[in-house]
């Protein structure tokens, strides 16, 4: 090693060296600048969830095929529910009603989606009936398992079927207590968690589309993650 | 006929006592049993057209000793089911429960949410303002009957919750 032989080698290891921290050091910075890079977290609008494929498989109440971005709107409220359900998801229901009518103008840049999970009992037609009880611009999708799956897994979301209990007529499907907030171009600005009470849920959905619009990072209480 | 005019014959009086006393039996079975249950602030939820599920609500106040709920019935409906929907790790689950534990001395509500009586198959829409009829079947106090008025879809729980 300290060999007089040595001297050249080690100015050329000197060399060497340079080259490397010189990699190193734009590897390294790099690294930062993908660290740094605004990531889909809980908090922070996750990142691109829409490709144009996002709503491939589902049919809206009306029949059409749902396109991936909505015509005229700025957002979807994405509610899970079944027309089964005639207790959370009609609460739900008139939660979205209370906050179409308390937005006010701001009411025309949402589309409600009510989502069947059940897509087995709940048709085009039963779910235009359903959801136009509550209020006629709240739109219903139907999708077949693959589509719903898709969707779910975008959106972090999740549903699933209860096992059928021994005497029990029917079934109950099991989902996510979360509606999404789903801008056109595919971010996802809110999250907002079930509550029981739907005044207060419809509180809470007219504070997130307020902060959506403000582009405000609400401190997350309406901006509630999906719990692992 | 004869048997009736030979009574009469024999005495007014005694045939009057026996009346009054099968009366007194008659009103006395028809009478609901003596039950430390009440049922209070009973409703329903409208239903939207073409729905074949409705949700009732309501509170039993046990006065008593424990007893079990286990089921109910209405005309209204082919089959009536106790859920619960409960929020866990972020999924609303809807599961059936067999029959509910009524404590001794405690109020059970089904309320919003939490637990509902299931009207499945319904033999028509419930509309705001009527009433239906319920009975309650209890493991111990046997069946109680309430009716049920319906309230419209923003109606939300009665006052007093």
């Amino acid at each position: 090693m300290g060999t007089s032989t040595g001297e050249v080698p080690q100015r050329r290891g000197g060399a060497r060296a340079l080259r490397w921290v010189a990699i190193i050091a734009l590897v390294a910075g790099l690294a930062v600048a993908v660290a740094l890079r605004p990531v889909p977290s809980g908090s922070a609008p996750q990142a691109a969830t829409t490709s144009p494929d996002l709503f491939t498989g589902f049919i809206d109440d009306l029949g059409r095929p749902v396109r991936g971005q909505t015509a005229g709107k700025k957002y979807r409220l994405i509610e899970f529910g079944y027309t089964h359900c005639p207790d959370v998801c009609p609460l739900t229901l008139v939660a979205v009603r209370t906050a179409l009518r308390n937005l006010g103008p701001l009411a025309d840049r949402v589309e409600p989606v009510f989502v069947t999970v059940d897509p087995e009992r709940d048709s085009v037609e039963v779910l235009h009936r359903h959801v136009s009880a509550f209020d006629p611009r709240i739109r219903a999708y139907r999708g077949d398992q693959k589509a719903l799956d898709r969707l779910c897994t975008r959106l972090q979301l999740r549903y699933w079927r209860e096992p059928d209990a021994p005497g029990s007529n029917g079934y109950g499907m099991s989902h996510s207590a979360t509606l999404v907030l789903l801008r056109n171009d595919g971010i996802v600005p809110e999250r907002i968690h079930y509550i029981e009470d739907p005044a207060v849920l419809a509180e809470s959905i007219v504070s997130a589309v307020h902060s959506a619009e403000s582009g405000a990072r609400p401190g997350g209480d309406s901006a509630t993650r999906e719990a692992r | 006929m004869p048997s009736l005019y030979r009574l009469k014959g024999r005495s007014a009086a005694s045939a009057q006592t026996l009346i009054w006393w099968l009366t007194f039996v008659t009103a006395a079975a028809a009478a609901p049993p003596a039950t430390s249950l009440r049922i209070e602030q009973a409703w329903a939820r409208e239903t939207p057209p073409g729905a074949t599920v409705a949700a009732a609500y309501l509170r039993i106040v046990n006065g008593g000793a424990a007893d079990v709920l286990r089921g109910a019935s209405t005309p209204v409906a082919k089959q009536v089911e106790l859920h619960s929907s409960t929020v866990e790790n972020g999924m609303m689950r809807m599961r059936p429960m067999p029959e509910l534990a009524i404590p001794a001395r405690q109020t059970v509500a089904f309320k919003p949410g939490t637990l509902h009586i299931m009207l499945i198959d319904l033999a028509r829409p419930l509309k705001a303002g009527e009433r239906v009829h319920l009975t309650l079947m209890f493991r111990d106090a046997g069946p109680i009957s309430v009716d049920v008025p319906v309230r419209g879809l923003d109606e939300g729980e009665p006052d007093g919750h």
